[in-house]
């Protein structure tokens, strides 16, 4: 199955489930969890359903095009229930038939692993789902989010699509991939895998990193007095993906790490609380 | 009375396999001690379970409680009668409080003296009634390592109901009658106890939709249910059959499988055992067996071959018609052992000793600085610790220096179970000599008690490991991140018993003795710390919290092999302050000497010493007071036996000391048979207390026999 097809196929399939079909975000991320449609949307009483694609970007994954299997940017298409049907699993494994996966003659499971973002002040309970040994996707109900405790809880699952699509394609390097027809994933791909290692690795200007970090964390505080949850939000993940970046770079010495992060998770809490709050008198009107 | 059996499936989402073989077991304890409490006695109570349920069963449970009759008291009997004999208008009051005629009213006698009161008939209530309360209360109390808000809630008034896993299902049958239990869930309908139970999720009889809710009528019935549908229940059968299908593939294969991964866990893993036969180029063999077995056992938990380059994975499947899953297991191992390769090739172009600097940039503790500034310490202290127990300085040195290095490497970035062990191995490649590869590699050992990784593979591993593991806890102590209750982060109690167990166990396992008496390596261990790092604010109060955090677990050690009075004896006479090998003679000798005809009297005349002595502070012996023979006679014998006694304690046989002082125990027996101690002359009473203090110290060089308990032996 073509990825462009593995794309359309798993959308259609959580459409047709009445799940609203978003748009990647337009700033960089290092997951589909960071996208407000998932942190915001978790949190508060409010029911949502959400699917999207997430081009994520992970700088130290990093490998100038020469790795079979890892990326700087690969794509999840991550889903959210909230609060999560009592069904999901099956749910879950009713999508993967979409994906032409037949369970009768291969080995699916549901082996532990949890999840944690330090930077997001959030957690949750899950699996890893195993296709032959292979994980295909991460499972998680989101305990806590922007350091709230959650409830509703929403299930979270994140479709790591390169792999499932090796997978589908029996190929054993990524770039093999067929995006389209008759086109590899290498001419889709790989110039920006490439340029952005050598980016992240080698020619990002850390003081100018620096300096937006700073900026970016300054200007967030800012907005939340200013009541603009979501813009206050951005600057988060601007944060977030400089300090990845200086960290790649390998400008992050051991005590600035902590203390970025706590900057970082410092703010992301201050968003969702804001996030929260304003949430509370349409909840009273209700 | 009528007994019935009572069936309970708890159908679940994937509960971690890690948790099972606690969580079984734990939810029949949790559901006999209900019972109990409601005074329902059944035959026999049975747990079973998979990663998708927990099953109980119990047989021969009564169908209600006893009846019972309860005595109701109410006021003294003399503030309920008047003097006429009739009842007051307290005795009326409770009377009618309690909605009973007068005339049921009775005189009880207690304790306390005459009450009145009565006797209440108090019906059993019918099992079927309690049980939900019962099930509830079990719930409740299982203990999971971790638990999940699931936006559950039980009908028990008690609110939310957080779980291991989210549960899907439930069978609970008493007899032929559902009992009612329903789990409501926000925004999902609640989940009701019923008669159907499900098979595996995607195996099943022919003509029957895999994962579709099944009849039960009893155990028997959904066990036999469940086999028919690709569930073992049992987790001894279904280890059983774990076993039988690894052997098929063993002997298909011509090879055994490696140790290293626990064949409980991986039936746990899944409800029907199944087994897949891989293979994997043989380029890959190039790479060491510990990365191999690393990426086979730890992150795919299949079970590697012996001597061939292959595996057995364990699969929840009964076959695999279309080769898919093989094929998709033998694809993810080459992927992961191409990873494995590529760190390999890329870490070995940088020598370990040059990646030291780079040790500036991972953390070891937020106030406690790098890496780098801990192979520092580690190093010092490996040093000291070497000439005080004569192990090489330079190859000690060395080791100490390359031992965390590895933790820069990308194998060990992307394997951190393989720290210490990538570390060797590089070193090995890149030419360093054999002691210090095997110490580096070996540095972490032991882990602790439990899951035991074997011990240093040499006396230079056994310095660093121990240097390693005394700065790691003089370090956190001044720091302040001490482990409080359940809460150790930094696995301290575990680095503490790894230290203790070198400390004790290194003159076996690698003929090196490491004689240092604890207190002076903690000491030296702060000393380093301090001199490193003078802005530590813990100062004061670190050292004593860790010399008692020290000692606890050396008794912990202890306590597998003694009893706790006799750790109470040993360490009363001596502490950290000697080397562990001398607490363990003195331990084993108490523990032998414990069962000989002398030691009774001897503890039995050591604790009326210790009473008489205790508030007393008595001079030295006077011999020219001496008045009575009997006490002539303790002295002379004390005396003479004094000089062979401190010279078998100051080469540590204590086992022959404390035989030498037994021989006291007749004049000891003598003088409190004879000599009236607490005598009125003062100075004769003083003499004769000093005596006894002479005996006392004497005795407490190997160990304070007052601290013994008699009656075991």
């Amino acid at each position: 199955m073509i990825l462009q097809e593995l794309v359309f196929n798993l959308t259609k399939f959580w459409s047709d489930r009445g799940v609203l079909v978003h748009q990647p975000y337009d700033l960089e991320m290092g997951a589909g969890t960071m996208h407000p449609e998932t942190f915001l949307r978790v949190l508060g009483p409010n029911p949502w359903k959400v699917v999207y694609v997430q081009p994520s970007r992970r700088p130290a994954d990093g490998r100038y095009g020469e790795n079979p299997n890892r990326l700087y940017k690969h794509h999840q298409l991550q889903l959210i229930l909230k609060p999560s049907p009592s069904d999901i699993q099956e749910q879950y494994l009713e999508s993967l038939r979409a994906c032409g996966i037949d369970p009768r003659v291969h080995d699916i499971r549901f082996e532990e692993d949890n999840w944690e973002s330090p930077t997001l002040g959030a957690w949750g309970i899950g699996w890893q789902v195993l296709l032959d040994g292979l994980e295909i996707t991460q499972f998680t109900y989101f305990q806590q989010a922007g350091g709230i405790e959650l409830s509703p809880i929403a299930a979270e699952i994140t479709y790591g699509l390169e792999r499932l699509d090796m997978y589908l394609q029996n190929v054993d390097d990524v770039y093999d991939l067929e995006w389209a027809k008759g086109v590899t994933y290498r001419e889709v791909r790989h110039r920006d895998e490439v340029e952005g290692s050598r980016y992240c690795f080698e020619a990002a200007n850390v003081e100018l990193a620096r300096r937006q970090f700073e900026e970016a964390r300054r200007e967030g505080e800012r907005l939340l007095t200013e009541g603009l949850v979501i813009p206050a939000y951005e600057q988060v993940l601007k944060c977030s993906h400089l300090f990845n970046t200086l960290d790649a770079r390998g400008a992050v010495s051991v005590s600035e790490r902590t203390l970025s992060i706590l900057k970082v998770r410092e703010l992301a809490c201050a968003v969702a609380r804001a996030y929260v709050e304003s949430l509370a008198p349409q909840e009273a009107s209700a | 009375m009528k007994k019935l059996p009572f069936l309970w499936e708890i159908g679940c989402e994937e509960i971690p396999a890690p948790w099972l073989p606690k969580l079984v077991p734990e939810l029949k304890e949790r559901f006999e001690k209900e019972l109990e409490a409601l005074a329902l006695e059944p035959k026999r109570v049975e747990s079973y379970g998979t990663l998708r349920r927990l099953v109980l069963h119990v047989t021969g449970l009564p169908e209600k409680q006893q009846d019972r009759v309860e005595q109701v008291s109410g006021p003294p009997l003399s503030i309920a009668r008047d003097d006429t004999g009739a009842w007051t208008r307290a005795a009326l009051g409770f009377a009618s409080k309690n909605g009973i005629e007068p005339s049921k009213l009775e005189v009880l006698s207690t304790e306390k003296g005459e009450y009145i009161g009565f006797e209440r008939k108090i019906k059993g209530a019918k099992t079927l009634h309690l049980l939900p309360g019962v099930m509830a209360s079990a719930l409740r109390s299982l203990s999971f390592p971790k638990f999940m808000n699931w936006d559950a809630t039980l009908a028990d008034g008690k609110g939310a109901f957080a779980f291991g896993r989210p549960i899907r299902w439930m069978v609970a049958l008493f007899g032929e009658n559902v009992v009612p239990f329903e789990i409501r869930v926000a925004g999902s309908p609640p989940v009701s106890s019923g008669r159907k139970s499900r098979g595996h999720r995607f195996l099943g009889p022919k003509g029957e939709k895999p994962g579709q809710p099944f009849g039960v009528a009893s155990f028997q019935k959904l066990a036999r249910g469940l086999r028919k549908r690709y569930v073992v229940l049992d987790p001894k059968e279904r280890r059983e059959r774990l076993a039988s299908e690894i052997a098929k593939l063993e002997k298909k294969a011509r090879a055994r499988c490696a140790p290293g991964l626990s064949r409980d866990l991986v039936a746990d893993l899944v409800e029907w055992p199944g087994a897949v036969l891989g293979a994997y180029p043989e380029e890959f063999s190039s790479l060491p067996e510990e990365v191999r077995a690393t990426v086979l056992i730890h992150h795919q938990h299949y079970f590697p071959l012996e001597g061939k380059p292959g595996f057995i994975a364990v699969t929840n499947m009964a076959k695999d018609s279309k080769g898919h899953i093989q094929r998709g297991t033998e694809r993810v191992v080459v992927a992961r052992l191409r990873d494995a390769k590529f760190f390999w090739s890329e870490d070995l172009k940088t020598p370990l000793r040059d990646r030291a600097a780079a040790l500036e940039g991972v953390l070891f503790q937020e106030k406690l600085g790098s890496y780098q500034l801990k192979s520092e310490r580690m190093e010092a202290l490996a040093a000291w610790i070497a000439a005080r127990c004569g192990a090489r300085e330079t190859p000690v040195r060395r080791a100490a220096q390359l031992a965390k290095c590895d933790l820069t490497t990308g194998m060990v970035g992307e394997f951190p179970e393989l720290q210490g062990i990538m570390g060797g191995l590089y070193a090995r490649e890149q030419g360093e000599p054999e002691p210090v590869w095997k110490a580096v590699y070996s540095h972490y050992r032991p882990s602790g008690i439990g899951e035991d990784d074997g011990f240093p593979l040499n006396r230079e591993g056994a310095v660093v490991s121990l240097a390693d593991k005394a700065d790691s806890l003089a370090a956190m102590f001044l720091a302040g991140a001490v482990p409080t209750g359940s809460r150790d982060p930094f696995a301290l109690r575990r680095a503490a018993l790894g230290a203790v167990r070198l400390l004790s166990e290194s003159a076996v396992e690698l003929s090196f003795p490491i004689d240092i008496p604890p207190a002076e390596l903690l000491r030296e261990a702060l000393r380093i710390v301090r001199e490193q790092q003078p802005g530590l604010r813990n100062e004061g109060k670190a050292e004593p919290a860790f010399m008692e955090f020290f000692t606890e677990r050396l008794r912990f050690l202890f306590s597998r092999a003694y009893r706790y009075d006799e750790l109470n004896a040993v360490f009363a006479a001596a502490g950290l302050d000697r080397p562990v090998s001398d607490l363990a003679k003195r331990l084993e000798a108490l523990s032998l000497f414990r069962s000989s005809e002398d030691f009774k009297a001897l503890s039995l005349a050591f604790k009326r010493v210790g009473n008489i002595l205790a508030g007393q502070n008595p001079g030295d012996v006077d011999p020219a007071f001496f008045f009575e023979d009997d006490e002539k006679k303790l002295f002379e014998e004390l005396e003479k036996l004094r000089p062979r006694a401190e010279e078998l304690i100051s080469r540590g046989r204590y086992r022959e000391a404390l035989q030498e002082l037994s021989t006291l125990r007749v004049p000891v027996d003598r003088f409190f048979d004879e000599v009236m101690v607490m005598a009125e002359d003062q100075k004769l009473r003083e003499n004769r207390l000093a005596l006894l203090k002479r005996l006392q110290i004497l005795f407490s060089r190997v160990a304070d026999l007052s601290q013994i308990v008699s009656g075991h032996s």
